[in-house]
Formats: structure tokens, C-alpha cells, sequence
């Protein structure tokens, strides 16, 4: 009995999250007849999905200790990739062109980041500002559709009752998982955000890591363009304005820290599906749009201030 | 220039070149006489008098949400509320101008600012949350309250006083130019000749070091976000004025901006460092390249290349001799 009481107490601390999510979960499907409607969960999933793909990448790259503005502008630019070859060589082809474009654009990012010597955040608030103009001049102020049915099938298929979507940000995430746990690299990423200087004394190539992980990060946005372009049908410079706070949210949410060497792909899972059901459950409740954000908001500041207020006292009390 | 060439040629010590080259006042001054001369000779009318007031008026709105920007980013914390704030502000200023008047508005705006700023402050100093995610959540909350104040419409600003604020010149200068003066100066004095300004650079620099010396380090984080949030308020109520017609979605992604604008002005992120006078050339930078890019028919989105590019190679300029230094250095000291 007690072994069991120290499970729960272990998981509430490490999963936050997760017990957040079932108990929102519990409380929206008791209060809403509509909420469990298989066709509701579907739209819920998708939704997660279309953060939750690119927050995986994010969490890597947040526990390595670096993060990314510039993946909104990059999303823009990699769906304008995927629109282009799937218009041109067919379906198959957008995948390769969209992981493409996210690869060659985070290899982009970390070489500025690490060979520059570029704080982070300027760097990737420079790129973001690059990356966008590029969007714009390649298609103007206007966007590009996409016609071949075949691609746009892919936005509305279904396995095991579920969309496509949510079952690949479920592989992407065991890989992400698979990766950080269960690899050297993780590891590695793991002692590179906890303490960089002591990883770079113990051999690592601190900068090498870092430059993998923006790759690793551009190769989840650009999943996530290929999704999003299918489903949008369309691809357009300002489809991701916002996305990359989002995403950070999400990841922070999910237990990471800024800091870096803290950080759980489970915990962004179960966070970019929070996020979602938070906001479809305000549409089922009728609550005005605006609402989301103060929702938001209250869930992002509260949710931190807890897990912050929690550290200290847990540091205080050893 | 001719004066910054002979300065440049006196100096006949390397090391003393290399400084001055570092010097971040240095490099944004000559990008933005390169960039003054460069579009007069493309079109000359960039020198009107009608474009200079233009370029000034937008310089201000910008350069006063970077003056309260470069305090936040001193004591190594970010604002990515001031967006929404201003949004808010603007709301909230045309409103109460329309019913009592120029002071009563711009009062309000300012006001509203502080509120959003001690919420910011609170969060972030007493529940010690990162200011990245206080300000981003804060924000998010503010960006609503905006939408909701006006349920998505739109506010028409039909005071006389404060279009009259807006829109019209004392001296030749448009007020809001002069506004703009008046916070710099200031700040300036805040930061230069007040022990407020000191304990900003000194929490900037260390922390613990400051709370050790007896500086009351987390009254003066509330104290320096509520500063971020007034001049924010300040800008929205500016903005207000000048386009006579706000919504609740004005100033998306503005706080990028001004973090670029700040950074551009030579400041570094992990605090310790205050360049009001640099802040202020980079906001003039800024607005410069995006009048002159209007003036040369160059689309507007060419100005998100300009501004990243100038940001990339201004950090790396600023870092890479720096480096070469600590890898020898290191070199040597293996040795």
C-alpha cells in the first residue's frame, strides 16, 4: 500500500501534466455529452497533433538548452516546399521535399547558433525574420493550393478509427522518446543542458549535439508542414504566425525547463493534447473565442508559477 | 563621417581600432548613415521633410516600447506582453479620451500599462516563474482582454485634443516626437545619475551578488517590469493617436521586434548592460529602412530580411574577434 502511495506521489510530481490532462479529460466528459463523440476526439487529436509533432523536436532541443523562434517562419517555408513538389512530382515527394526543407533550415539554424557564437534567441529571432521574407518572396502576398487528391486524402484518413496525423505524432514521439532514453545521443543531450561546460571538459562535442538537435527540430516541422499543408490545401507565408510560442508553451507545459537538461517528450504528449481538449472544450461550452486566450494564459502562468513554487519547497525541505 | 574617418585614422594602436569597432554605437551609426545615404541617392526625396517627420514619428512609437525593453532585458529578463499591452492600451486610451479628454486618455493607457506590468513583475519575482513564460502567458491573457474589451470591433478615437495629439507639430516636430524625447530623457536620468538606475545594471550583472549588497532585488524587478509595461502603455496610447482607429489585434508580434530593435542597439541578453542612446539610433535604424524600402518600391516584406539579416551579422560581428581572443587565450593557457 505504501509502495503504492509513493508511485502516485512520484507520478503526480513527474507527470503533472498527465493527471492534469485526465482530470480535465474526466470533468469535460461528465459535463458535456459531447465532448466523448468519437468524431469530437478526432478533431481534438488532429488539433493536438498539429503542435505536438514540432514540440517534440522543441523538447530535444529545449533540454540541450537552446530553443527556436524561427519555426513558425520555418513552417511557412516548408509547407511553400511541400506545395510545390507535391504539384509537381505528386504526393510521395512532398514528404522528402518538406523533411528536406526542415532539415536544410535547422542545419541553417545551428551553424549560425553554434559557429557565430549567436545568443539563441537573437540568432533564431534573426533567421525567423529571414525565413519569413524568403516565404514572401517566393510566393508573394498570396499563397499557393494544392489540387491532387491524392495528397489531400491524406489530412482526412483514418486507422484504428483515428486520424493519420495523430498516429504519426504518437511514432514520432516514441522515437523522440526512444532517442532521449535509449541512446547515447540522448544522453548526451541530456548532460549537454544540464551543466555545457562540464559536457564540453568531458569530451563531448557540445556544438556538433546542438546542430543535430536543430535538424532533429526541423525535421518534426517540417512533418508537422506536410500535415498542415494537406489539410489547409494550401500553403501561405502567415500559416505559422504564433506557431513557435505555442509550441514553446506546449513544451514548457509539458515540464521542461528553459534552462535546459530538464524535459519529458511523454510530458509534451500529454501537453499539446491538453491544450487542444482545454480548447475544444471552450467551443463546446459556447465560450467566446477571445476567452481561449485568457484560458490560455491563466493555464500557462499558473501551471509554472505551481511547478516553480513546488521546486523551491522540495529544494527547501531536503 | 569625415570626422569618423580621421578618428578612426588617428588611431594608431590596434587594439584601440578593434575597440571602436566594437563599439556598438559605432556600427549601428554607420548602418544607419549608409542607410540615409544610400536611399537619398537612390530617391532623393527621402530627405523631405514631409518623410523625415514620418521616419521620426515611427522611430518614436517604436523607440519608446524599446527604452522600457532595454531596462527588462538589463536585469536579464525579456517582455513578450508589450505586443498585447499596447493593443490593450490603445483600447482602453481612445475610449477614455473620447469621454473625458487628451490627459485623461493618455493617463489611462499608461495606467492600464503599469497594471500589466506589476502582474509581470509579481509573477516573475515573488513565484520566481522565467520571465519568458510569465510575459508569454501574461500576454496571451492581455491579447484576450483586448479582443474582449471590443468583442473583435474596433474603437474610432473622436476626441479633438487627442487627435490634435497625434496628428499635429509644435516647433515642427510632431508631439509624439516630442513625447518621445521626454521619456528618453527620463530614463536617461533614471539610469545614469539615480541609484535605481545603478541596482538595474548591478541585478543585471549578479543577482545574488546585488541581494547580498543589500539591494531589495525583487521590489526592483516589479519595479522595472512595471517601467516595461507604463512605456508600453505609453506607446499604445501614442499609437492611438496617430492612426485614430484601434482593434484588439493591433501589435501582433511587436515584441519581437522591439527585442530585435534592443539587441540591435547592442544589449546582451544575460543582462548587466543599458544602452538607452544606442536603443534609440537602432529604433531610427529601423524605421529608416522601412520608410526607404517604401520610398523604392521594394515590398514591405523585404524589411523582415533587412532586420534579420542586420541581426545576424551585428551579433556574429560583435562575437567572432571575441572569440578568436578566448580560443587563444585558452590556447595559451593549456600551454
Amino acid at each position: 500500500m505504501d509502495k503504492i502511495i509513493i508511485f502516485i506521489k512520484a507520478s503526480f510530481s513527474k507527470f503533472t501534466i498527465f493527471w492534469l490532462l485526465m482530470i480535465a479529460v474526466t470533468i469535460i466528459s461528465f459535463t458535456n455529452q459531447h465532448f466523448a463523440k468519437l468524431a469530437n476526439i478526432q478533431s481534438v487529436l488532429l488539433q493536438a497533433s498539429y503542435v505536438g509533432i514540432s514540440a517534440i523536436g522543441m523538447t530535444l532541443l529545449i533540454i540541450i538548452g537552446d530553443f527556436d523562434l524561427s519555426i513558425g517562419s520555418m513552417l511557412a517555408l516548408c509547407s511553400i516546399a511541400t506545395a510545390s513538389s507535391v504539384s509537381a512530382f505528386g504526393p510521395i515527394s512532398g514528404v522528402f521535399a518538406a523533411t528536406a526543407a526542415g532539415m536544410c533550415l535547422g542545419l541553417f539554424n545551428g551553424l549560425i547558433v553554434t559557429k557565430f557564437k549567436i545568443p539563441t534567441l537573437v540568432a533564431t529571432l534573426g533567421t525567423m525574420y529571414v525565413f519569413i521574407a524568403f516565404a514572401y518572396i517566393i510566393i508573394g502576398d498570396s499563397f499557393k493550393s494544392v489540387s491532387d487528391p491524392r495528397f489531400l486524402k491524406i489530412a482526412f484518413a483514418k486507422f484504428l478509427f483515428l486520424p493519420i496525423s495523430f498516429w504519426i505524432m504518437v511514432v514520432v514521439m516514441v522515437l523522440g522518446a526512444f532517442l532521449l532514453n535509449r541512446t547515447n545521443y540522448g544522453r548526451m543531450v541530456r548532460a549537454s543542458g544540464t551543466n555545457r561546460k562540464a559536457a564540453f571538459a568531458a569530451g563531448l562535442s557540445v556544438d556538433r549535439l546542438r546542430i543535430a538537435t536543430f535538424i532533429v527540430l526541423g525535421f518534426t516541422v517540417g512533418v508537422t508542414s506536410f500535415l498542415q499543408t494537406a489539410q489547409l490545401s494550401s500553403a501561405s507565408p502567415t500559416m505559422g504566425t504564433g506557431f513557435e510560442l505555442n509550441v514553446i508553451a506546449t513544451v514548457i507545459l509539458g515540464g521542461a525547463s528553459l534552462k535546459g537538461g530538464r524535459g519529458s517528450i511523454f510530458g509534451t504528449f500529454c501537453s499539446a493534447i491538453f491544450f487542444a481538449v482545454m480548447s475544444n472544450a471552450l467551443n463546446l461550452y459556447g465560450v467566446d473565442s477571445y476567452w481561449q486566450y485568457v484560458v490560455v494564459g491563466t493555464i500557462i502562468v499558473l501551471a509554472l508559477a505551481f511547478d516553480s513554487v513546488r521546486q523551491r519547497y522540495f529544494y527547501q525541505s531536503r | 563621417m569625415g570626422y569618423l574617418v580621421m578618428k578612426f585614422k588617428s588611431m594608431s594602436d590596434a587594439t584601440a581600432r578593434q575597440e571602436f569597432l566594437r563599439n556598438p554605437t559605432t556600427g549601428i551609426s554607420l548602418f544607419l548613415i549608409l542607410v540615409i545615404f544610400g536611399s537619398t541617392s537612390a530617391n532623393s526625396t527621402f530627405l523631405n521633410i514631409e518623410n523625415l517627420r514620418n521616419i521620426a514619428v515611427q522611430a518614436s512609437l517604436l523607440a519608446v516600447l524599446a527604452f522600457g525593453m532595454t531596462f527588462v532585458i538589463a536585469i536579464a529578463g525579456l517582455d513578450l506582453s508589450v505586443g498585447s499591452t499596447v493593443a490593450l492600451s490603445a483600447l482602453i486610451s481612445a475610449q477614455v479620451s473620447n469621454h473625458l479628454g487628451l490627459l485623461a486618455g493618455l493617463t489611462a493607457g499608461v495606467f492600464v500599462g503599469c497594471i500589466v506590468g506589476v502582474i509581470n513583475g509579481l509573477i516573475t519575482s515573488k513565484w520566481s516563474v522565467p520571465s519568458f513564460i510569465t510575459t508569454l502567458g501574461i500576454s496571451q491573457i492581455v491579447r484576450g482582454g483586448s479582443l474582449l474589451e471590443v468583442h473583435g470591433g474596433s474603437v474610432s478615437v473622436g476626441d479633438k485634443g487627442f487627435m490634435a495629439y497625434g496628428g499635429s507639430m509644435f516647433l515642427g516636430v510632431p508631439y509624439l516626437v516630442w513625447t518621445m524625447i521626454a521619456a528618453f530623457s527620463v530614463l536617461y536620468y533614471l539610469l545614469h545619475f539615480t541609484a535605481f538606475g545603478r541596482h538595474v545594471i548591478g541585478v543585471g550583472g549578479n543577482e545574488h551578488a546585488s541581494r547580498s549588497a543589500g539591494i531589495a532585488t525583487s521590489r526592483l524587478v516589479i519595479l522595472v517590469y512595471v517601467l516595461s509595461g507604463a512605456m508600453a502603455g505609453l506607446s499604445g496610447s501614442m499609437l492611438s493617436a496617430q492612426i485614430g482607429t484601434v482593434d484588439g489585434s493591433l501589435g501582433i508580434g511587436l515584441e519581437l521586434n522591439v527585442i530585435a530593435v534592443v539587441v540591435l542597439g547592442g544589449a546582451s541578453l544575460s543582462g548587466g548592460f543599458a544602452y538607452l542612446g544606442n536603443t534609440l539610433i537602432s529604433a531610427i535604424l529601423i524605421a529608416s529602412i522601412d520608410a526607404s524600402l517604401n520610398i523604392l518600391n521594394v515590398p514591405s516584406y523585404y524589411q523582415y530580411l533587412t532586420t534579420g539579416v542586420l541581426l545576424i551579422i551585428a551579433l556574429s560581428l560583435n562575437s567572432l574577434p571575441k572569440t578568436r581572443k578566448i580560443k587563444k587565450m585558452a590556447v595559451e593557457s593549456d600551454g
